[in-house]
């Protein structure tokens, strides 16, 4: 069969027109589903793991919340023995007394911001404070003994970082100086 | 016989527009145009369930988002439990009683000694440690640092001559070495096979004997205590 002319031309034309229209209509009017669809599937997977991470987080949360309050349970003995007041005044008023039992009497008492070197891997504390002290006192070695054994048994958290004993001399050879640093756990404030 | 079709020219013109390359080439279009939007109307039977997926998702993550927090500061919490909780322990369990050590000292001095000082600290101590070979194969060092509890003590003692002074000096060194009495504060340590006191001339120094007076030495002893 032979095609005239003008059917060729109007074949040409159909073939252009028609191939237009569909790829006009794939860009214009069909891809956008087909993108959106794999946005979504895209979304979807996001979404989804997104949910699956913050379902295990919720749930290491609900782990992690009962071993606080574990902790919480076992440190209320800990906070229970802590003074209601102030730790700086319990511990300046605590000093004071048991100097005064082993007839000492304490100098140049301040406070003092206890060593690093004493928190090790804590660095710093989130739940309890530090409150430190250095002093001086002067007595026989015997009084120091039992002035600081005393001291160190006022408070499970009580402990003496650091003390250095100058020995007496001159007039009184047996009357030490002892200097010394003392620091104590207390709740936060 | 003449066999003459003479419907020939009608059944040609049928056949013609049966078989119009133009309308065919038409009615392909079309087809194809409605495959297109068949496929186009699946796809979105399908990703109308996946966008609501998406949706209820959103509203889901949504909901979760205040618990998500609470949690995260919950595991962010945990170690500064864990880490004070362990300190506070140990700070319990490990009270250094620092009248106990001044009671042991006491027990332990001989008495030709003289303390004019004594000290009790705690000290970070910095080792350099073989670590793992590096790129290039070249060894490298590992800084380990611990902390220590230490006492140093500075006394004096009087001898007739200075070796004798310098032998009393090593004498002590051994005595506080061996002491049993230290021994019970004093960590211990290897020397020679044996199991000593950790205990190390930190200074020394002694003056010569002038007239009648004796040689005076200067020791200055630290004592690594137990943790």
């Amino acid at each position: 069969m032979t095609l005239s002319n003008e059917k060729k031309k109007t074949l040409a034309l159909v073939v252009i027109v028609g191939l237009t229209v569909l790829i006009v209509s794939y860009y214009f009017g069909f891809r956008w589903i087909n993108e959106a669809r794999d946005q979504t599937d895209k979304k979807e997977h996001a979404f989804s793991e997104k949910a699956g991470m913050m379902n295990k987080t919720i749930e290491d949360g609900k782990v992690a919340q009962k071993k606080i309050e574990l902790f919480e349970m076992r440190l209320k003995p800990v906070r229970d023995q802590m003074p209601p007041e102030r730790a700086e005044t319990w511990l300046a008023r605590t000093m004071d007394a048991v100097a005064t039992r082993h007839q000492l009497k304490l100098k140049g008492s301040r406070l003092s911001d206890p060593d690093a070197i004493m928190l090790g891997e804590v660095k710093a504390f989130k739940h309890f404070g530090l409150v430190g002290y250095v002093f001086n006192v002067q007595g026989n070695y015997f009084q120091l003994g039992e002035f600081l054994a005393d001291l160190e048994g006022a408070h499970p958290l009580l402990v003496v970082e650091s003390m250095t004993i100058n020995a007496g001399a001159g007039g009184a050879p047996n009357i030490h100086d002892m200097a010394v640093k003392i620091n104590m756990v207390t709740n936060k404030d | 016989m003449l066999h003459i079709n003479l419907f020939h020219e009608i059944q040609r013109l049928e056949f013609e527009r049966k078989y119009d390359p133009v309308r065919i080439m038409g009615l392909a279009f079309v087809l194809g145009l409605l495959g297109l939007g068949v496929w186009t109307a699946i796809l979105y039977l399908n990703y109308k369930p996946a966008r609501e997926a998406v949706d209820s998702l959103q509203k889901q993550i949504k909901t979760m988002e205040p618990q998500h927090k609470e949690a995260e500061m919950r595991l962010a919490e945990l170690p500064a439990y864990q880490k004070e909780f362990v300190f506070l322990k140990k700070r319990a369990q490990e009270k250094s009683l620092q009248s106990r050590n001044l009671e042991v000292f006491k027990g332990c001095m001989p008495t030709n000694l003289f303390v004019k000082k004594l000290s009790i600290f705690r000290e970070v101590i910095s080792e350099k440690l073989p670590g793992p070979k590096d790129k290039k194969g070249h060894p490298t060092f590992i800084t380990r640092s611990t902390s220590v509890n230490l006492m140093n003590f500075e006394a004096t003692y009087s001898e007739a001559t200075k070796p004798k002074s310098l032998e009393q000096r090593d004498h002590l060194v051994e005595f506080f070495a061996h002491s049993e009495n230290l021994g019970g504060i004093a960590a211990e340590t290897t020397k020679d096979g044996k199991v000593v006191n950790t205990v190390k001339l930190a200074g020394f120094s002694t003056t010569e004997p002038v007239g009648n007076e004796l040689a005076v030495g200067t020791i200055d002893i630290r004592v690594e205590l137990k943790k």
